[in-house]
């Protein structure tokens, strides 16, 4: 991989928001749409001959970003360069030399190829499009000579076949000849074996390696698979509900991942040794509905690295159980309901069961710090500060006597972090960048980073 | 010289284009037999089109020709104008094997002479309200949810309030009764459905991977649309322009039956009409019944072949 190389595709603030039409009645009501923030504010660079990798979860917007870098979704905001030139703002000849060196590789080879063409009429289609190699048998050379490049001899054969008679790594590899055809420089490829065969896969990953040699191609690479993104990739960006939260080398970003997203993540990859120690992600709950995403950090509702607020004297896995409470009791979770005790009669017991139940984070077993004890924690055992405590006591007691909204009241304000307030910065942490409040200035930097034992 | 194998080259060139087509009718003609409602559909209707286009061949007499009198000007005796209609007479004192109606025109004769104009309402209906759905639904589909979609679609509903019969009569009264007037009356009211099944079909379609894989090509909408889209949503077309076709022969022989159709012409409908003016519907059988069964086996054609084409352009559960 060349450091130095020129950049083919810069990237500066894209958003890509869906779904921001209004529907009479809402124009009517003066009510605001709320759009889907399928990408927002992303920026960064590809280089020349590089392969990046995009990961993530599914639904963070990956795909869309894919699709906005080869001008299938117009932009809400931000640009792209392609090569200097800004791709959101092209004339009709512009835009046609554009597409004659972008191509975009589909996840599902059985729905890129149109099944009432064949082979050969979808291979050469690009060529048609383009009007490149001027006749029908020049056409028609170059297409033979694209399939056995990407592996399909001999190439007479598959011709005139239809999709439905190829398996899916055929059809993957004509998707990838049409893709070659007009020798493109740039190639999104959009989980290109996710839908395919595992023993295929090798295959399919080595032939794309190869002829990125031999066609001089950059890609991009989206899958949400890591083991593959860290084969295949020179730099990586993780994606989380449309925010790039890290980016960097592959290496470091799998060596060392920064963001307490990322290392979730590669927590979740299942690991081949079957003695191996088996890791889970050390988070809570689901991702949230990218409609209604989640004030500051996108991602510190899950996240177990939370910042306690500075004047707070007890231990941070505390604050996050802490902050959990607070926001079950927001959100609506956590509610008399969940008490069995009935209060009054066993006195003072509802509001403790409450409180360790409200207290307990939904995680995989090897970070609970009290397994013996069973699901619910012991309050005892918390490092919670007596003010806290005292909050939390007030706010349980008035929803074990129905008075959600008064909980509310007293938890307002309380148990603030800076995760939840300021939206992070892409900073530079080690050799990759990223957007976490734990990297930010001096001062933090020096912060232990909180074990999840104690 | 030179010029000779270039042409034989050409031609070779044009013959490998061609090839995959011929190969692929082939392939759907198999496909097409092996359903035998379709070759029974197939089978219908070329009677019924060589019955259009040779009539006399078919026909045991000429428009012309009345009972007892033949194609000779002349009058009945009170007698003979007693017996008509005439139930089927061979040879004896006629020939006329589905008998006769009541003015002594023999019925096959007529079910014959009648063919073309079944067909030609059958054609002419179905491929006009097919000719005008589909396109709309295409683009309508394809501009999904723009104000083109828009427009469309509330043209479409509005048009969806027009009541059938009485927006023919209104048509018939205003600009004449004849069989062209009937045809738009009910192409008018026919490509509604096309339109909107085939811009639901083109919705799902557009999003399909492989359109956005030509998109990114650089394919133009047209080319997207006529290309990728259209083909896949022609077997659909079929079956309702079948439909359509079936619709308008049956509506043209009711609208005839109320009295609505150009009288001086032929038609199945017409005869039916005639029979229930008359008042024969409970004594001439045999002038009953064969219109009736033209009119269904030529609307059953129409639905057999729509529904043998399916299966050839979209192979479902093909091995």
């Amino acid at each position: 991989m060349d450091r130095n190389a020129d950049p083919l595709v810069e990237v500066e603030n894209l958003s890509k928001w869906f779904d921001m039409s209004q529907g009479v009645m809402d124009r009517l009501m003066g009510r605001e749409p709320t759009p889907v923030k399928a990408v927002n504010d992303v920026s960064f660079t590809i280089n020349e001959g590089d392969i990046m990798g995009i990961a993530g979860e599914s639904g963070c917007g990956k795909t869309t970003l894919g699709k906005l870098l080869v001008q299938l979704h117009e932009p809400t905001k931000g640009s792209i360069h392609f090569d200097g030139q800004d791709i959101t703002d092209m004339s009709g000849s512009e835009e046609q030399e554009f597409r004659k060196r972008v191509q975009m590789i589909f996840q599902d080879p059985f729905e890129s190829l149109n099944p009432r063409m064949t082979v050969f009429q979808s291979v050469v289609e690009p060529l048609r499009i383009n009007d490149m190699y001027g006749g029908y048998s020049e056409r028609r050379d170059r297409v033979i000579e694209v399939l056995n490049e990407v592996g399909l001899s001999p190439a007479e054969a598959y011709l005139n076949e239809f999709p439905k008679e190829l398996s899916g790594g055929e059809l993957q590899r004509v998707a990838i000849a049409r893709a070659l055809v007009v020798n493109p420089d740039f190639i999104v490829c959009d989980e290109p074996v996710s839908m395919l065969d595992v023993s295929i896969r090798a295959g399919v990953l080595n032939l794309m390696k190869e002829l990125q040699d031999e066609y001089g191609l950059t890609y991009v690479f989206i899958s949400h698979d890591l083991s593959l993104i860290r084969y295949m990739c020179d730099r990586t960006a993780i994606m989380y509900l449309g925010d790039i939260i890290e980016q960097g080398p592959t290496d470091d970003v799998v060596m060392d991942p920064k963001h307490p997203y990322t290392e979730a993540l590669f927590d979740a990859v299942p690991e081949v040794a079957p003695d191996a120690e088996r890791h889970r992600a050390n988070v809570t709950g689901e991702v949230p509905n990218p409609r209604n995403p989640p004030s500051g950090c996108r991602f510190h509702p899950r996240c177990s690295k939370i910042i306690p607020p500075e004047d707070w004297t007890g231990s941070q896995p505390a604050f996050r159980r802490a902050f959990q409470f607070k926001r079950k009791v927001l959100t609506g979770q956590l509610g008399p309901e969940d008490v069995q005790a009935s209060p009054g009669t066993a006195g003072d017991r509802s509001v403790e069961e409450l409180l360790e139940h409200g207290l307990t984070l939904e995680i995989p077993e090897e970070y609970r710090p009290d397994v013996a004890t069973g699901a619910d924690v012991d309050l005892r055992q918390l490092d919670l500060p007596s003010g806290a405590e005292s909050t939390l006591r007030e706010a349980a007691e008035r929803v074990v006597n129905d008075d959600v909204d008064g909980a509310r009241e007293v938890l307002d304000g309380e148990f603030s972090t800076v995760c939840a307030q300021d939206h992070p910065e892409l900073r530079t942490a080690g050799d990759q960048i990223t957007a976490c409040h734990l990297y930010e200035g001096e001062a933090r930097k020096t912060r232990k980073a909180p074990s999840a034992d104690d | 010289m030179s010029t000779e194998t270039e042409s034989s080259s050409q031609f070779d060139s044009f013959k490998e284009r061609w090839r995959p087509r011929i190969e692929r009718f082939r392939r759907g003609w198999d496909r097409f037999t092996e359903e035998k409602m379709g070759v029974l559909g197939i089978i219908i209707m070329v009677v019924f089109i060589l019955w259009a286009l040779f009539p006399d061949f078919f026909a045991p007499h000429s428009m012309e020709w009345r009972a007892y009198l033949g194609t000779e000007p002349g009058r009945l005796t009170a007698e003979q104008a007693d017996s008509l209609p005439h139930p089927p007479a061979f040879g004896d004192p006629f020939w006329a094997p589905l008998g006769t109606n009541y003015l002594g025109q023999g019925i096959l004769t007529l079910i014959v002479h009648a063919a073309d104009d079944a067909l030609y309402i059958g054609f002419a209906a179905g491929l006009l309200s097919s000719l005008v759905g589909v396109p709309l639904g295409l683009i309508s589909g394809f501009y999904g949810n723009t104000w083109i979609d828009e427009t469309i679609q509330r043209v479409v509903d509005v048009m969806y309030g027009l009541p059938f019969l009485p927006f023919l009569i209104v048509l018939v009264a205003i600009r004449g009764i004849t069989t062209t007037n009937i045809i738009l009356g009910i192409a008018v009211t026919s490509w509604l459905n096309n339109c909107i099944v085939i811009r639901g079909e083109t919705l799902s379609l557009k999003e399909r991977s492989y359109v956005e894989s030509a998109k990114v090509a650089g394919a133009s909408d047209t080319r997207i649309v006529f290309r990728h889209i259209m083909p896949n949503v022609l077997p659909l077309a079929f079956v309702f322009l079948a439909q359509d076709a079936a619709a308008a022969i049956i509506a043209q022989a009711s609208l005839a039956y109320l009295g609505l159709a150009d009288f001086t012409a032929n038609s199945w409908g017409l005869m039916l009409q005639n029979i229930k003016s008359n008042g024969y519907v409970f004594d001439a059988w045999w002038w009953l019944i064969p219109p009736g069964v033209c009119i269904m086996l030529l609307a059953a054609a129409f639905y057999f072949i729509g529904f043998s084409m399916e299966d050839v352009t979209n192979p479902q559960e093909d091995n």
